[in-house]
């Protein structure tokens, strides 16, 4: 006869079985799935759709008053991922703290906002403001619901960018000085800070090395269907910058990486503004256009460039200039613009170091 | 089962409601709250068979799409989901077994399993391992009782109505369970919960 109670051991033994987790590609094949079997009844239910239709009319007064009752939405509700019956024997745990319309979450907890489901891991902390998503640190696990046709996209902003997102599933790792996205499901594209978007497909990786921002992304990033939203809160990285032509930039006596706004102010001042009036420089014009760009904001980022035209910059920051100006277009879709711009940046920096880039680009093009 | 909202009237308080018309988004959110549980019951019961888990965590929430939503919508949603998962596990542990019978395998032409693979007896070797051996040889029923009683507290009653049996048959199920382990050599012993 065994000395030791089978009870408690196999207690000892559950309690191990329950700290295994589902691996992260069960987890996706699993929610695809559900997803489509979803799916299923309302296709079925086509044949019913004539008298789908006259209830949902007769239901539609119903529903109209009853929305008029009904108490908003919440903002995002926060699930601890304690919740079920491993509540305590998860490591760390979920804070989370609000403050208007911000919200701080660290540990682990599964954050409902309105288009997205985010999980966050132990020591993780993510930020969610109006204006999208930041993950500081940690690794957070996304569900972004498909975005509608000519609605923005969801941003998630990481330390080398931001992630524009119309649908997908994605695991973000972020720590102090570098961070990387690992696409499951869907499509992202990622918008580094220094160089061209990239596209990323499923089973891909894109790493980055944090740049440091200091202003928030524009909004609308995350929208409720109420209206409600969510903001994003700016990050603090640290002062790396992931290509050589930035750091160059960065390193500048006129882009000085800790005086806020010289480089990558947003607002509605002119590129030859600086903040108190005086004109910026060059360099911190171009940091600022490619701020403008890694945001979205095409048409200001256009605007600033145009500035810099009469400018008298080195061969460097030229080429900077005229490839970011390309990249811009390439947004803005002029493509009567593109195949004679990136023409001229082939012939005046036959070395160029983006000179493969462009090559690609204009085959993808179509240029001649 | 905690949660903390961070505005009034969140979705959990909304559930039943919501529960009215089971989408993907309510799926995914069902999924988000309770998938760790389903896995982690299905996991026990399958000697910790992670794909076997993962198979019957998706089959119960597939079947959620299924069920009439009253029938969710009275009981809590996590005792749902143990009943559910509970007698999930307990229909595949038999069909199993009934695969496993020799007359079956005769049909079809199948070999003997060899439940003591290699990696069985490496992980078996301590005294913890053996222990979850020696419960999971017990037959399905009274693995199940077993693991309801003395793993998860729950008294004869309860575990009669979760797996829709009288509570003279869970309770001779437990003895049986609790008899084979006395001769395999453990001592058991009742915890009061």
């Amino acid at each position: 006869m065994r000395s030791k109670d089978i009870v408690v051991l196999i207690r000892e033994q559950d309690d191990q079985l329950r700290q295994t987790p589902m691996s992260l590609a069960a987890e996706t094949r699993m929610l695809r799935r559900l997803r489509e079997a979803a799916a299923i009844p309302a296709r079925r239910n086509g044949a019913w759709g004539g008298v789908l239709v006259v209830g949902a009319l007769a239901g539609g007064a119903a529903v109209l008053g009853w929305s008029k009752l009904r108490p908003a939405a919440p903002v995002a509700t926060v699930e601890r991922n304690t919740a079920s019956a491993s509540s305590h024997r998860d490591p760390g745990q979920c804070a989370v703290r609000q403050e208007h319309d911000r919200v701080d979450v660290s540990g682990p907890c599964t954050l409902q906002l309105p288009s997205v489901t985010l999980r966050t891991e132990a020591a993780s902390e993510v930020q969610a403001t109006q204006e999208g998503i930041q993950v500081l640190h940690g690794r957070a696990w996304f569900e972004v619901a498909p975005v509608p046709r000519g609605a923005p996209p969801v941003r998630v902003r990481v330390g080398g960018g931001i992630i524009e997102v119309v649908g997908t599933k994605f695991v973000v790792n972020q720590d102090e000085q570098k961070g990387s996205v690992d696409l499951s499901e869907g499509r992202i594209r990622f918008l580094p800070i220094d160089a061209a978007p990239v596209e990323i497909r499923p089973g891909q990786q894109v790493r980055w090395t944090n740049v440091p921002m200091v202003r928030p992304m524009p909004s609308p990033a995350v929208e409720s269907p109420n209206g409600s939203a969510v903001h994003q809160k700016t990050a603090s990285a640290s002062p790396t910058w992931a290509s050589p032509a930035a750091k160059r930039v960065a390193a500048s006596p006129t882009a000085d990486p800790g005086a806020p706004d010289t480089r990558g102010d947003a607002g509605p001042t002119t590129a030859a503004d600086g903040p108190g009036g005086s004109p910026l420089s060059a360099e911190a014009t171009a940091l600022r256009v490619m701020r403008l760009r890694a945001e979205g904001r095409y048409n200001e980022a256009m605007t600033a460039l145009a500035e810099l035209h009469a400018a008298n910059v080195d061969e460097h920051t030229a080429e900077i200039l005229s490839f970011e100006e390309g990249n811009i277009l390439e947004h803005l879709e002029q493509t009567s613009a593109i195949c004679s711009h990136w023409k001229q940046y082939l012939d005046r920096f036959p070395n160029g170091q983006y000179r493969s880039f462009v090559v690609k680009q204009m085959s993808r093009d179509g240029c001649p | 089962m905690s949660s903390s909202n961070l505005v009034a009237g969140g979705r959990a308080a909304g559930m039943a409601d919501r529960h009215a018309s089971v989408d993907a988004v309510d799926l995914s959110w069902l999924y988000e709250r309770y998938h760790t549980q389903v896995f982690h019951l299905a996991l026990r019961y399958c000697r910790g068979d992670v794909a076997w888990a993962e198979d019957v965590t998706q089959d119960i929430f597939l079947a959620l799409l299924r069920l009439p939503r009253t029938l969710v919508a009275q009981e809590s949603l996590a005792g749902w989901f143990y009943r559910v998962t509970t007698n999930r596990c307990l229909n595949e542990l038999r069909k199993e077994n009934f695969l496993r019978s020799a007359p079956v395998r005769w049909l079809l032409g199948r070999a003997q399993p060899n439940e003591r693979t290699p990696e069985r007896l490496a992980i078996a070797r301590d005294e913890l391992s053996q222990a979850f051996e020696s419960v999971n040889r017990l037959p399905a029923k009274e693995r199940v009782v077993f693991f309801m009683v003395h793993v998860d507290g729950k008294d004869q009653n309860e575990t009669a109505r979760t797996l829709g049996f009288s509570k003279g048959y869970v309770s001779k199920l437990l003895k049986r369970a609790e008899q084979r382990l006395t001769a395999a050599g453990w001592k058991v012993e009742r915890h009061a919960e």
